[in-house]
């Protein structure tokens, strides 16, 4: 039997027992990649990061629903952020009557 | 003409100018006058500092009587001025310039006035005393003027953001009667009432800017009779163009109440047995 020969049969055991040993998973445990079976998934780290912010909404004029909501409740806080506002001008046209019959405080003389 | 009656003078015309402005943030055309004109009655004698009040018994009964009575005025005067600051400070359809404006004066009026306070507060004779008070007297009439000026401002100021309001509302109450015709409902009083409000905020409008008109371009009469009588009866139009607009901004609001009922009310829509039509969605609440 000539060198070759028997080169050639070594590297064929060889890789015949390579094939064996990947085929019962100890060259996979070894230095194969690594699955979720075998993995140690840390827990979840508790952050500090508050909650994302919500979206800005808009400004609404005096209490006042958004311009876009017709809404059983929008329309009652409206109609309610409306009233707020004509006891106000109650408010201001007292003022203004105050202001007109204003009288000053009789001086000495 | 003495000197007090100057810087009553000069106070008087300061502030005419500095009320003849647009109020209203619609029209905004007027160059804006500089704040610091509205100089308040100056206190041309010697400051508090440089004469401390004697005590007490230095004071005759009759001076102290006086000034007490001073005091009362100019605190009452200084109570009003803070309470239409706070007022002013709250107005949201005029410009910055012009609450700046207002601001302004009424700062150097209270600034005037706690002046004129310190000074009579250390007057102890009656000549003097005398000359100071009719300081009071005499800025009275710039005094007069600017409180219910800046009251009307205010008043317009806050009709004018009850129609942006109101108009707003209207808008939603719009859209929901017309969902329900579209349903089918019968809103045909619903739709007068919602061209009643409409034409009752156009005419608080309207009322509110002429009350502004009417007002702002007053001046003080500085005694002047025929003057004051055109002043009253400018305030009095102009009090009166208020409340035709609360009149209506008021009818307004009972057309939405009566919209807002109206839409409750409407059965909600029923499909027949026999109808092909497409189910619709209901409106009613």
């Amino acid at each position: 039997m000539s060198s070759v020969i028997k080169w050639i049969l070594v590297l064929i055991v060889v890789a015949g027992g390579g094939w064996l040993l990947w085929y019962s998973g100890w060259i996979t445990a070894l230095t194969g990649p690594k699955t979720a079976s075998n993995t140690v998934t840390p827990p979840p780290v508790a952050t500090t990061t508050p909650p994302a912010a919500p979206a800005p909404q808009p400004v609404n004029m005096n209490g006042m629903s958004d311009a876009k909501d017709a809404s059983d409740a929008a329309l009652v806080q409206d109609t309610a952020a409306i009233d707020t506002q004509l006891q106000g001008l109650t408010t201001d046209s007292a003022s203004l009557d105050a202001a007109i019959t204003d009288k000053p405080l009789p001086q000495a003389n | 003409m003495n000197t007090h009656m100057k810087y009553t003078m000069l106070a008087a015309v300061a502030m005419t100018v500095s009320m003849a402005v647009p109020l209203l943030a619609s029209a905004q055309t007027v160059t804006m006058p500089t704040p610091d004109a509205a100089t308040p009655p100056a206190v041309s004698a010697a400051t508090p500092s440089s004469a401390p009040r004697p005590t007490s018994a230095a004071v005759t009964p009759k001076v102290q009587t006086a000034i007490d009575k001073a005091d009362k005025e100019i605190d009452r005067r200084i109570s009003a001025l803070n309470d239409l600051q706070a007022r002013i400070d709250a107005m949201q359809r005029v410009t910055a310039n012009f609450k700046q404006t207002l601001t302004t004066n009424i700062s150097n009026q209270i600034t005037g006035l706690t002046q004129l306070k310190a000074k009579i507060d250390t007057d102890t004779d009656m000549t003097t005393l005398k000359a100071d008070v009719k300081m009071i007297t005499d800025s009275y009439r710039v005094y007069m003027l600017v409180i219910p000026q800046a009251r009307v401002a205010a008043s317009a100021d806050r009709e004018v953001t009850l129609v942006t309001m109101m108009n707003q509302l209207g808008a939603k109450l719009q859209a929901r009667v017309s969902a329900a015709q579209s349903a089918g409902a019968d809103v045909s009083k619903l739709l007068v009432a919602l061209t009643d409000m409409s034409s009752k905020l156009s005419d608080a409008s309207a009322q509110s800017q002429a009350s502004v008109s009417v007002s702002a371009g007053l001046s003080p009469d500085n005694g002047d009779a025929t003057k004051q009588a055109q002043n009253a009866a400018a305030m009095k139009t102009a009090r009166a163009d208020l409340l035709a607009a609360q009149k209506d901004l008021l009818a307004a609001r009972k057309d939405a109440d009566t919209i807002v009922k109206g839409l409750k009310s409407l059965p909600t829509p029923t499909v027949s047995a026999s109808s092909t039509a497409p189910s619709t969605t209901t409106t009613t609440q």
